[in-house]
């Protein structure tokens, strides 16, 4: 106990002497304050603006923003002037109002997998991913969420709807896709990430569907085992892959709680973020 | 020099050759930002996702998530039922149960990873069947051109559509649990469970018709859409001019009837599974299905719910044999219900009735013969009126068993120490089945009187033991058309079997008896998988020939083939009237579109084609014209000259034919007004 107390004491004293090198480092080679004050004086500045100033200047001086946001300032402004207008603004034509909301099918589904991301990492906290047992820890666990933890049920509730609502507006948003085209030419790569993002939520919704561990997921289980097996050669190994072993054992959950909170949301959010970033450059393809 | 540094060459070469061109085109720079980030865009967020997490927490609400039992191995496998996003799979599985299976040897691959002969059974039918619609999906973007909407490339919109309803038939019929549970009429339907617990429910039927109907309807509206255009295309090319619209319309409506008589007509094929077509993979074996031999009864139930006291059968706990009728296969092979469990008691051994039998059992005696006829009866007095008609042969079974007191002796079976023969013959002599160490046979016989003869011989160590009891038995019983009491019986007995030798009852029923024709026949037991596997494949053709057939009307529209006009202005430059009408900022094609002036007021229009000639998009908007004229004028469009007289003539009728054209703006006021209108006719 001591031992730690002193350990602790001396690397906050170290903080402490770092920090205040640095910032008399800072008031040595950066004028720092003198550029402050020209900004101040270049224009009335509230209290947000000075705080985000002063907060800027702090990290500019120790991470040399000034770089990047040159950068990406450059990159922003490319962009927007490489970005041909569309036909509809070109031509200022009528843009059809009512296929508007089926527009917003790819930000719905986005919105239900930030909501899925946060009630499932309050699931998470109380979820036990143990199949050893009849009750197993896993169904316990469940059990408790449903009826003892305050707001559990509405969490999980919100959590097993939010499935419905993103697998929904994913399939309705590929169909919106097909039917304008808008995976022609140029956003062929879109579409393909965009068919890979939705069978992993498809996964995603099986693992998860399997989570519980009650006979409904069992026997869900018992039909995706089955389908794993019955690839010819690599069968067994598909299903150890992805279920633990050739046959539902204890580990079946422990293994698809890995797939479903780990490895699938790793992927999906890396996609998600590629497929948003291509969209934010190659623009919506716009009804006309 | 290094690969990296070569492909570090090229790439800037590549950039400086691309802003060498892009600078010339200084005209692409972005001139309008479109709408705020703030507060438009955040404002317009907030909304969506705020009424969408309204939703959300609605349902939340309302449907709690299910958990059942713990999951146990050792349990009995209960319901199991997919989320709904995977029961295209979940039916693609059910298909491969069908589906031929094959054992596929894997040769020296098979030896190394411990699997030398894969089974392609339903599993694999299943999962690689899933992988068809998912993989199918890389595909679009690599197929067609660059036309983006639906109207100007219809095949990728169909072929998008029979997608769609391919998936969703599939979906759907693959919970055949959802069309059991709405296939009957629930209000007159029952089950008996393993507690002998008669369950009813009241669901009403229509639901479960409209479903079960909708792909055989689908098959009607393709076959519809087929002859309409088979016919109008071998017209019209036989006719040439001489094929109008109104011929055009007499062929929809013909079309409509016979195709809508040919659905009709085969709704049976259908509704009872595709028998013949071997219930499209289901039936394996027809014989296993003509040899059926279940029947319905009378059943006395353990206990009702509330909505069997409906039936009246609470109070005695019998439930008739009618009332089964609708619930269960019976017998699929035959036009009327046989009575296979003698509950009418035809058969009368004693007598020779229907029947004969004989057993003895012999100890010290090695043989025994016995001889004897009996009659396939079609007693009046059993059989009034000619119950027999629809039946002409009646099943027979003829079977015999003998059996020795030890299983074996010496360690050989006793068994084989019986030698038998089991003969019948007609009354003409001529035998009709025989064989030999109770092989047993069953036999189609017509009415009439039979001989039989059975001798049993016992040979070997078994002949020798005088001590030993043998015994030897023959059966003979032909089976009559299971009789039931119809309504006009006293209604206590309605609808039950017929007990012939029960006197009161008989009595009581004053004869008013008849066979059951079987509402059975020919159904196909699973003609829900039937059914599934038709859906998957005819139905969800007519939905792309529907999206295909729609497309191409609004491509026929003016709306959308000037949609396709992107203001280039040669139209304008190219028109002879629009230079003396003046003004600037006009474009003929781009302005009518948007509804506003053109410049060129309909009947200045020459219709010279100048414009039409002019448009790289192809939009006839001399013909645009035209049309616009003969809708004001009036009459056939093909004889409209273009005068200057009528042009006059026709000035004030164009006033008020604008007052019904309906721009694009009210669209949304029209929408509000229908909305309203079903809103409150509805509610």
């Amino acid at each position: 106990m001591t031992t730690m107390f002193w350990i602790l004491w001396f690397f906050i004293a170290f903080v402490i002497v770092l920090i205040a090198f640095t910032l008399r480092k800072e008031n040595d080679e950066m004028p720092r304050r003198e550029i402050l004050r020209a900004v101040e004086s270049s224009g009335k500045m509230g209290f947000a603006e000075r705080s985000f100033l002063w907060v800027f200047s702090w990290l500019d001086t120790r991470f040399r923003i000034q770089d990047y946001w040159n950068m990406s300032k450059g990159a922003y402004y490319n962009m927007h002037r490489q970005m041909p207008l569309t036909h509809a603004e070109k031509y200022k034509l009528r843009i059809i109002w009512y296929w508007y909301p089926l527009y917003c099918l790819g930000g719905i589904s986005f919105l239900s997998f930030i909501i899925l991301v946060i009630t499932g990492t309050v699931l998470g906290i109380y979820y036990v991913p143990g199949g050893e047992g009849i009750p197993s820890p896993a169904y316990l666990s469940m059990q408790y969420i449903m009826t003892e933890l305050p707001f559990g049920y509405i969490i999980r509730a919100v959590h097993h709807w939010g499935t419905h609502f993103m697998v929904a507006s994913v399939f309705l948003h590929m169909c919106r896709v097909y039917f304008t085209g808008a995976y022609r030419n140029p956003r062929e790569l879109n579409w393909l990430i965009g068919v890979a993002l939705m069978a992993l939520t498809i996964v995603f919704g099986y693992s998860g569907y399997l989570l519980p561990w009650d006979s409904l997921a069992y026997g869900a289980a018992v039909i995706g085992i089955n389908l794993a097996n019955s690839s010819p050669l690599v069968g067994k190994y598909i299903a150890t892959l992805l279920f633990g072993g050739s046959s539902l054992t204890s580990r079946t959950v422990t293994r698809m709680y890995f797939i479903h909170v780990f490895i699938l949301p790793v992927i999906v959010t890396g996609l998600i973020i590629v497929h948003l970033f291509i969209v934010w450059v190659q623009g919506i393809a716009e009804p006309h | 020099m290094g690969i990296v540094e070569n492909l570090g060459r090229v790439a800037s070469s590549y950039m400086e050759e691309k802003e060498k061109l892009q600078s010339v085109g200084d005209k692409r720079k972005r001139t309008r930002l479109g709408h705020g980030f703030w507060p438009h865009e955040v404002l317009r967020d907030l909304l969506i996702f705020a009424f969408m997490f309204a939703v959300l927490l609605y349902y939340a609400w309302l449907i709690p998530p299910p958990l059942h039992g713990a999951a146990d191995p050792y349990a009995q496998a209960g319901f199991v039922f997919p989320d709904w996003y995977v029961l295209f799979s979940y039916g693609y599985l059910r298909w491969g149960e069908y589906l031929p299976q094959f054992l596929v040897p894997t040769g020296f691959i098979g030896e190394i990873v411990g699997q030398p002969v894969f089974p392609w059974n339903a599993a694999w039918w299943g999962a690689a069947l899933t992988g068809i619609p998912i993989g199918i999906l890389i595909l679009p973007p690599f197929l067609g051109g660059r036309e983006k909407r639906p109207v100007e490339d219809p095949w990728f919109a169909s072929a998008g559509a029979v997608y769609l309803a391919h998936i969703w038939f599939i979906s759907v019929f693959s919970i055949n649990i959802f069309l059991e549970l709405y296939h009957k009429n629930r209000s007159d339907y029952c089950k008996l469970d393993s507690n002998a617990d008669l369950l009813c429910g009241t669901r009403e039927p229509w639901l479960a018709e409209a479903f079960n109907a909708i792909p055989w309807v689908m098959t009607g509206v393709l076959m519809w859409i087929c002859i309409y255009f088979i016919a109008r295309g071998i017209l019209s090319r036989a006719w040439g001019s001489g094929f109008t619209p109104r011929h055009a319309k007499q062929i929809i409506v013909g079309a409509l009837i016979l195709s809508t008589a040919a659905s009709v007509a085969t709704w049976d094929v259908y509704d009872k599974g595709f028998w013949d077509a071997k219930g499209l993979l289901t039936i394996k074996d027809y014989d296993e299905l003509e040899a059926m031999r279940t029947q319905p009864a009378d059943i006395e139930v353990h206990e009702t719910n509330e909505f069997t006291d409906d039936f009246g059968w609470t109070e005695t706990g019998v439930v008739p044999t009618t009332a089964w009728l609708d619930w269960t296969i019976y017998q699929p092979g035959r036009e009327v219900i046989i009575d296979f469990a003698d509950s009418n008691g035809h058969q009368d051994a004693s007598n020779g009735i229907n029947a004969a039998s004989a057993s003895t059992v012999l100890t010290s005696v090695n043989s025994w013969q016995v001889s004897g006829s009996f009659d396939i009866t079609e007693d009046p007095v059993n059989f009034p009126d000619g119950h027999h008609e629809t039946i002409t042969t009646f099943t027979t079974d003829i079977a015999c068993e003998h059996r020795a007191e030890e299983r074996k002796i010496n360690d050989i079976k006793t068994d084989s120490m019986f030698s038998s023969s089991l003969k019948v013959t007609d009354s003409d002599g001529d035998v009709v089945s025989q064989f030999s160490d109770c092989v047993g046979e069953s036999v189609e016989l017509q009415a009439g009187t039979y001989q039989y003869q059975f001798n049993v011989d016992v040979t070997g160590p078994l002949a020798l033991n005088d001590t030993m009891a043998k015994e030897v038995s023959f059966k003979i019983s032909s089976f009559q058309p299971l009789l039931v009491w119809d309504n006009s019986a006293d209604n206590s007995i309605a609808g039950m079997t017929v007990n012939l030798s029960n006197t009161t009852e008989m009595a009581l029923g004053a004869g008013q008896f008849g066979v059951i024709e079987n509402p059975s026949y020919h159904v196909n037991p699973l003609s829900l998988d039937a059914k599934l596997t038709y859906a998957m494949f005819i139905p969800c053709l007519t939905f792309g020939a529907m999206v295909f057939v729609l497309l191409r009307s609004m491509a026929r529209g003016y709306e959308f083939e000037m949609n396709k006009c992107y203001g280039c202005d040669l139209c304008d430059d190219a028109c002879p009237v629009r230079l003396f009408n003046g003004g600037d900022k006009l474009n003929i094609i781009y302005n009518s579109w948007n509804n506003e002036d053109d410049g060129v007021p309909m009947y200045s229009c020459l219709t010279c084609t100048a414009c039409t000639n002019a448009c790289p998009q192809l939009v006839n908007y001399d013909s645009y014209v035209d049309i616009r004229r003969g809708l004001i004028v009036g009459g056939p469009q093909a004889e409209i000259p273009h005068t200057v007289l009528q042009a006059v003539l026709a000035a004030e009728a164009e006033e008020e034919a604008d007052a019904d054209f309906v721009s694009v703006e009210n669209y949304i006021l029209m929408i509000l007004i229908f909305g309203f209108e079903f809103y409150r006719l509805w509610f």
